[in-house]
C-alpha cells in the first residue's frame, strides 16, 4: 500500500525538498499534494480523499502549523490524520506544546531522508 | 549575552545546516563584530526576533553563490535569481537562524521569530536602532562567501 501525503510549508522550495526526502525514504510513497499556509491546508484538506499523513511547518502566516493541528483535530472527518510537524522550533517546550495539542511526530528542520523514513517507519509500523 | 557562546552558535548552525540540506562544506572564517558593515550587493534574507530579547538576524551571499545553494536544494540548475532562489535563500536563513535561536535561548531566554524576508539588489545596507554591534561570521563555500550576522540587545522593560 502507497502512502499519500499531504505538505504544508510556506516555502515552495521547502516543499520540493520535503517531497524529495519522502521519495528518498524505502516506503512506499504514493500522491504527494501541498498547500502553502494552514488556511489552504485546511480548505483542500476538507476535500480530499486518502491522505495518510501530514507533514506541517510551524511558523507560517496567515495560519501557522500549531493552530492548523487544533483545528485538525477538531474536525471530525481529519482528527485521526497524523500530523508531523517539521520545523525550525526545537526547543523542548515548543515540542511538548505541539505533542500536547496531537502532533503525531517531531522533525527539526535541517532533517535527513532517514529521519523522515524513521518517523513514518513510527506511525506506520 | 555572551559574545562567544552566539558565535559558536552561529557557526555550528551554519556548518550543520549547509551539510546536513546541501551536502555541501562551509568552513567558517573569522568572526567580527561591527556596528555599521559595508553595504551588500546580493541576496539576503532577514529575520526578526523578540522576547526579553530583541533584534535582527541576516542570512547573506552574492547572486553567484545564492544561484549555487538554490542549485543544490533544487537539485536542478539555477543560473540566475528567480523566485526559487529568494524563496532558498529565504528558508536557508529561516533554519541557520533558526537554529542560531534554540542555542540562544538559554541564555537570553525565549525568542520569537519571524517569517523571513528576502531582499535582492545592490549597494544596500543594513541598520539597526540598537546600540549594539552586530556579530558577523563569514563561511567560505568553495570560492565563494556566505555571511551570516546577528544582532540582538535586552528590551528595556518599564520600570
Amino acid at each position: 500500500m502507497a502512502y499519500n501525503v499531504f505538505v504544508v510549508d510556506d516555502s515552495a522550495v521547502m516543499r520540493k525538498i520535503l517531497e524529495r526526502s519522502l521519495r528518498q525514504t524505502r516506503l512506499p510513497i504514493g500522491d504527494i499534494s501541498e498547500a502553502g499556509d494552514g488556511v489552504e491546508a485546511l480548505e483542500k484538506l476538507k476535500a480530499a480523499n486518502g491522505i495518510h499523513v501530514i507533514f506541517s511547518d510551524v511558523n507560517m502566516p496567515n495560519m501557522d502549523g500549531l493552530e492548523l493541528l487544533r483545528q485538525l483535530k477538531q474536525t471530525e472527518a481529519l482528527k485521526s490524520l497524523p500530523v508531523v510537524m517539521v520545523t525550525t522550533e526545537g526547543t523542548e517546550a515548543k515540542v511538548m506544546e505541539a505533542l500536547s495539542l496531537g502532533a503525531a511526530g517531531y522533525i527539526r528542520k535541517p532533517f535527513t531522508a532517514l529521519q523522515m523514513e524513521e518517523v513514518l517507519h513510527k506511525l506506520f509500523s | 549575552m555572551n559574545e562567544p557562546e552566539a558565535f559558536a552558535a552561529i557557526r555550528e548552525s551554519t556548518t550543520g545546516v549547509i551539510s546536513t540540506m546541501l551536502s555541501l562544506e562551509a568552513c567558517p572564517g573569522e568572526a567580527s563584530q561591527q556596528h555599521d558593515p559595508p553595504p551588500l550587493n546580493g541576496v539576503m534574507a532577514l529575520l526578526s526576533f523578540t522576547g526579553d530579547w530583541v533584534g535582527s538576524g541576516v542570512l547573506y551571499c552574492h547572486e553567484k553563490l545564492a544561484c549555487r545553494l538554490s542549485s543544490a536544494m533544487l537539485l536542478s540548475e539555477v543560473t540566475e535569481v528567480n523566485n526559487d532562489v529568494l524563496d532558498g535563500i529565504g528558508e536557508l536563513g529561516n533554519m541557520v537562524l533558526g537554529n542560531v535561536k534554540d542555542r540562544l535561548e538559554s541564555m537570553v531566554g525565549a525568542l520569537a521569530m519571524s517569517v523571513p524576508t528576502v531582499v535582492y539588489g545592490r549597494n544596500f545596507q543594513t541598520r539597526t536602532n540598537l546600540h549594539r554591534n552586530w556579530l558577523i561570521v563569514p563561511f567560505q563555500i568553495g570560492d565563494d562567501t556566505l555571511e551570516v550576522r546577528l544582532c540582538l540587545s535586552p528590551k528595556i522593560k518599564p520600570a
